[in-house]
């Protein structure tokens, strides 16, 4: 497939997101499910940026152990310091 | 193009590794003796229970300053110096890959330590906080003086150094091995300097964080660390996170160059070569999931103490094996007690002793006791004096001859090693029996019974720090007189010595290649054509510390500290047009798995794992201080969520410019490339625009003030550091509209439009997931 | 003191501790008894053979899982047992047979709160026997109250409650004992002297004490 079309396409969907993000946001759903749309949406665009515009689609797979591990970090960062917060 | 003899301008200017090295280990040098005078005064006060030298706030500031230099710009830095010079000997390059900017790491590191240093001179003096600078101590309210902020800058400062320099060493070790040099075969230091700059990348970042955050809440009114929410806990997740992998950083090094000296002095290979390695690995990996045991007194959950409790003893495991791969390489050996022998094996009996009682703190319940006392105070100098700097003097002797080419005393290194050892032990091993007196205390007149201890403790001191000083004055005096050494006085087989990188000499028995074979191989390939030296790492760095004293002292003058920095960035851009400097080229040897990948994409990749951690702990103080909020306000009532919207929009459309942008380069299309760039640009400067010059005044009008609380403190910090990297991005693409407008690239050539848009593509996600964090949840 | 009069935690504490003592004693005068051993046997003497540098012989595989199975297990049992008195120290025995005191450290002292609305400064009265809770809190800046006589403390942190119980041990002659209160977390330039005591007396004379605390409180008015 033609990649500027691909890149074209990705950024359509992320706008579609963007939007969709803001809609869910405004509608009258309970306040969790609105929450859990929005980060599914966040989840899904920050995935699709990720493997297109950081080009990691069109690179040697090995440069993605880099944020993996990142992220991972960062995960276990969280996770850490927010369930200790209580007694 | 070389400097011959000494010349001013050229170690201002230097690129050379080698050089870099040396400026490393001299300058951290300097440290210890300014970081030991400190601790001398520190036992001199504790020699009597009660004594008149120090007074409280003059006892706190040294022992906060001892804390950090001996860390931070001592133990870490002489590592790094060390690498410096001898990783790119072990793996066969001709310099790191990025010798520009290996220049601006040790001039940034040098500067730090000089703001550092200065804090002490300013009005109300420096920070009285311990090295750890715990919260809410740290805050304006309980340490008004400016000196507290200067130090935590100077912090953040050496943070960037570090940042930059470990970026450096894990590319040049991933793309500059020369043939020969596979995985296998890299030697035990390198593997060690490996691992410790991968947990400098990790551990870098949340600490720049944390100390990001206490300047806003110190200068601009944010209340992270002074509000219950946030406040001691929080700081103390941000600083572990950091503090705990420190350690690491400056024990791993020194057990490399145990196994470099052991290996040599003991003529047999290390023992179990790649188990080894594997315990490294795992002692890297489990590091970053231990910090909660510095914390194990903050009343924070139970489970999640007793998990950390488990992980620091599973940590033990691996750290006992790799001291186990040392003891048994001794075991066929046949063995030269040669003086950096003797330290490396006096490190190991430091590592054992530091190692095991590390052990003991792991157990919550004993923790009850240590934590906070001596005892800890005992163990970690055991861990940080005895196994790094006796592991770093072996170095220090053990590559004297190939450093100078010269021999030291051996003589006098030897009965200083003994004079060291015992000074040590008087030192530290009487702080065993001192769990119960508090750390940072500098009296004990209640607590007569611990005066024996303490007295000789400060003898020990006595014999200690002379004996250290002496050992450097050895070096000196060999350096100055010593007789000319061989090249290979050791019969060392490692490939910084031997020059041989297949390994092909490894397999005779006993022979060392000629080493000035090397010497002139190395010459012939350096590119001699182009310079190799610079006056902007050094001028950039001046210009950041100018900058940061002005932004804490009196503004003007950060202004002028700006300007400077500024126009040294101009300047290192045309150079980078004009192709003035030399590139180093890669080897073209070893590259596994990165064969296909350049060093400046492997180097940005690297540099995005740190900025990913850099938000990730930001973004973490954020959810943190979020979820331990009662009410937070409702987003749609203090932002305005269209103007959010349609920024989002904005700035995916920039991402799809510029990416439009590489892509019309790839195949050559220079006026798709202008556009494409154009375009970015110009809705990246929009994206700021409407950001700073519409949504925020908006929100300040509307009473959402950065000093309003900690909704608005995180929003603003997040979101001003959010467009900081915008704006980087942005002065970025001005480079590449420059270099676009004289038409300097093709489809060949475009490696920085590449590189940008990396970046670029990096600074829309960190915004796509701060858009929904702030506005929609 | 003799053993009896040791408050429990200190003899549970004493006792990991020389458990977790003794192995690591024999681990640490193993590991550095090989190597002192090795490094003089093995020294260099004139007309001592070099070992060949190659033929290292098998990959130490068996030694390392070895190695790590033992020490895995050791650590483990010993992890168990501090699982244990952990669970003991973290939760204090129910309210109604306890004291509940109310701790603030402050910079640079602590005060503390009973029940019946007492408030002492840096002298804390308790009775031997009973378990006293604290309830540790900081009004400024990070605090630590600590009972090393007790082998435990406990951080002091603002805008938060951290719980640490114990209990007292009755004297062989029924004697008041007096102990230290220490801050062990750095708090400024007043650390080194932010020292309180802890009076451990009979039941009956620490009530003795409390009711004339009230009652001098009720004549002067209370507050």
């Amino acid at each position: 497939m033609n990649r500027i079309f691909v890149y074209v396409l990705v950024w359509a969907v992320m706008v579609a997101g963007t939007l969709l993000q803001v809609v869910i946001f405004n509608s009258s759903a309970t306040a969790n499910l609105k929450n859990l749309g929005v980060v599914a949406i966040a989840v899904a665009e920050i995935l699709l940026a990720a493997t297109f515009y950081l080009n990691l689609r069109y690179e040697p797979k090995i440069l993605a152990l880099f944020p993996i591990l990142a992220i991972l970090a960062v995960v276990v960062f969280i996770t850490a310091a927010t369930l200790a917060v209580g007694m | 193009m070389a400097y011959q003899g000494f010349s001013i301008k050229r170690w201002l200017t230097t690129t050379d590794h080698k050089d870099i090295g040396i400026l490393y280990i001299v300058t951290s040098i300097y440290f210890i003796i300014v970081g030991g005078s400190l601790a001398e005064l520190v036992r001199i006060q504790l020699a009597v229970p009660s004594n008149s030298l120090l007074v409280p706030a003059t006892y706190e500031q040294t022992v906060t300053l001892h804390g950090l230099i001996m860390i931070l710009w001592f133990l870490s830095p002489l590592g790094v110096g060390l690498a410096n010079y001898f990783v790119p000997k072990q793996i066969g390059a001709k310099d790191m890959s990025f010798p520009r900017l290996n220049a601006m790491s040790y001039w940034l590191y040098l500067f730090s330590g000089v703001l550092l240093l200065s804090t002490l001179f300013l009005p109300g003096g420096g920070a009285g906080t311990g090295w750890t600078l715990y919260a809410p101590l740290n805050t304006s309210l309980y340490s008004p003086q400016p000196g507290v902020t200067l130090a935590a800058l100077a912090f953040a400062m050496l943070a960037v150094s570090v940042t930059i320099s470990s970026i450096n060493f894990i590319t040049t070790i991933l793309r500059a091995r020369a043939k020969g040099v596979t995985w296998r075969r890299l030697p035990a230091f390198t593997w060690s300097i490996l691992m410790t700059n991968i947990l400098m990348l990790f551990a870098f970042p949340p600490i720049a964080a944390a100390l990001v955050l206490l300047t806003t809440d110190r200068v601009l009114g944010t209340v992270f660390f002074s509000s219950f929410e946030g406040g001691s806990i929080l700081w103390a997740q941000l600083f572990w996170f950091f503090g705990h992998p420190e350690v690491y950083i400056v024990a791993l090094p020194a057990l490399g160059i145990m196994a470099e000296v052991l290996v040599t002095f003991a003529q047999r290979p290390l023992f179990g070569k790649t188990l080894f390695v594997i315990e490294l690995s795992a002692v890297t990996a489990l590091s970053i999931g231990v910090w909660i045991h510095h914390m194990f007194m903050t009343g924070i959950g139970f489970d999640v103490r007793e998990a950390f409790s488990l992980t620091t003893l599973a940590i033990s495991v691996p750290f006992e094996g790799l001291v186990l791969n040392l003891v048994l390489t001794l075991r066929k050996g046949t063995i030269k007690l040669t003086t950096p022998m003797l330290y490396a094996l006096g490190g190991i009996f430091f590592v054992i002793l530091g190692g095991i009682t590390g052990v003991f703190q792991g157990f919550i319940v004993l923790d009850y006791l240590f934590h906070g006392s001596y005892w800890v105070v005992g163990h970690f100098h055991y861990v940080m004096v005895g196994t790094a700097i006796f592991g770093l003097v072996a170095a220090l002797y053990y590559w004297f001859p190939k450093i100078t080419n010269k021999m030291y005393n051996e003589k006098r290194g030897k009965i200083l090693f003994f004079i060291s050892f015992i000074g040590f032990n008087i030192l530290y091993f009487p702080y065993f029996f001192l769990a119960d007196m508090p750390r940072r205390i500098e009296s004990y007149a209640a607590n007569p019974q611990w005066w024996p201890f303490n007295l000789t403790a400060t003898i020990g001191a006595l014999i200690f720090g002379p004996a250290l000083l002496l050992t450097f004055a050895n070096l000196i005096q060999g350096y100055r007189k010593g007789k000319g050494a061989e090249a290979n006085p050791w019969g060392a087989r490692e490939t910084e010595w031997t020059g041989n990188f297949t390994g092909a000499a490894q397999a005779e028995e006993g022979v060392a290649a000629d080493s000035q074979k090397e010497v002139s191989r190395m010459e012939e390939n350096s590119p001699v054509e182009k310079s190799r030296f610079t006056y902007l790492p050094v001028t950039i760095s001046v210009g950041a510390a100018v900058f940061l004293t002005g932004f804490v002292l009196f503004w003007p003058v950060a202004v002028m500290g700006l300007g400077v920095i500024l126009a040294a960035i101009i300047q290192w851009f045309k150079d980078d047009v004009r192709d003035k400097y030399a590139v180093v080229k890669e080897a073209i040897g070893e590259n596994w798995p990165f064969n296909s990948v350049s060093k400046e994409k492997v180097g940005v990749w690297i540099f995005l794992v740190s900025e990913v951690v850099l938000f990730g702990s930001l973004l973490t103080a954020y959810i943190y201080v979020r979820l331990r909020s009662p009410v937070w306000p409702a987003a749609a009532q203090v932002h305005n969520i269209t103007i959010g919207t349609t920024n989002t929009l904005i700035l995916l459309t920039s991402s799809l410019a510029m990416i439009l942008a590489l892509q019309a380069i790839r195949s050559g299309s220079l006026r798709g490339l202008k556009s494409g760039l154009i375009g970015a640009f110009t809705l990246g400067t929009a994206f700021l625009a409407v950001k700073l010059g519409v949504e925020w005044p908006l929100e300040i009008a509307n009473g959402f003030v950065i000093s309003g609380g900690l909704a608005p403190s995180s929003y603003f910090t997040l979101m001003g550091v959010h467009a900081l990297h915008v704006g980087v991005g942005l002065a970025g693409m001005t480079y590449l509209i420059a270099k676009a407008f004289s038409g300097r690239f093709t489809a060949q050539s475009h490696t920085s439009v590449e590189l940008l848009g990396l970046y670029w593509a990096f600074v829309d996600i960190v915004w796509l997931i701060l858009f929904p964090l702030f506005y929609l949840v | 003191m003799s053993q009896q009069a040791l408050p429990p935690s200190a003899v549970d504490w004493n006792n990991f501790f020389n458990l977790t003592s003794y192995i690591g004693l024999i681990a640490a005068a193993l590991v550095i008894g090989l190597m002192v051993y090795w490094a003089i046997n093995n020294r260099y003497r004139k007309g001592r053979p070099v070992t060949a540098w190659q033929g290292l012989g098998r990959a130490p595989a068996r030694e390392a899982v070895t190695f790590a199975a033992i020490s895995t297990i050791l650590l483990f049992g010993l992890a168990v047992g501090s699982y244990r008195l952990n669970t003991y120290l973290q939760y204090p025995p129910p309210i109604s047979e306890s004291l509940v005191i109310d701790v603030t450290a402050f910079q640079w002292a602590f005060s503390f709160h009973y029940p019946n609305n007492v408030t002492t400064l840096d002298e804390c009265r308790i009775p031997t026997g009973q378990p006293i809770i604290f309830n540790v809190t900081s009004s400024d800046v990070m605090h630590n109250f600590g009972l090393p006589d007790f082998k435990v403390k406990i951080d002091a942190i603002p805008g938060r409650y951290n719980i640490l119980w114990i209990t007292a041990p009755t004297m062989p002659d029924n004697s008041t004992m007096t102990y230290q209160i220490r801050c062990y977390e750095l708090c400024g330039v007043g650390h080194t002297y932010m020292i309180a005591s802890l009076i451990a007396m009979p039941p009956s004379e620490f009530n003795q004490w409390l009711n004339s605390q009230t009652s001098s409180m009720n004549m002067t008015g209370g507050s």
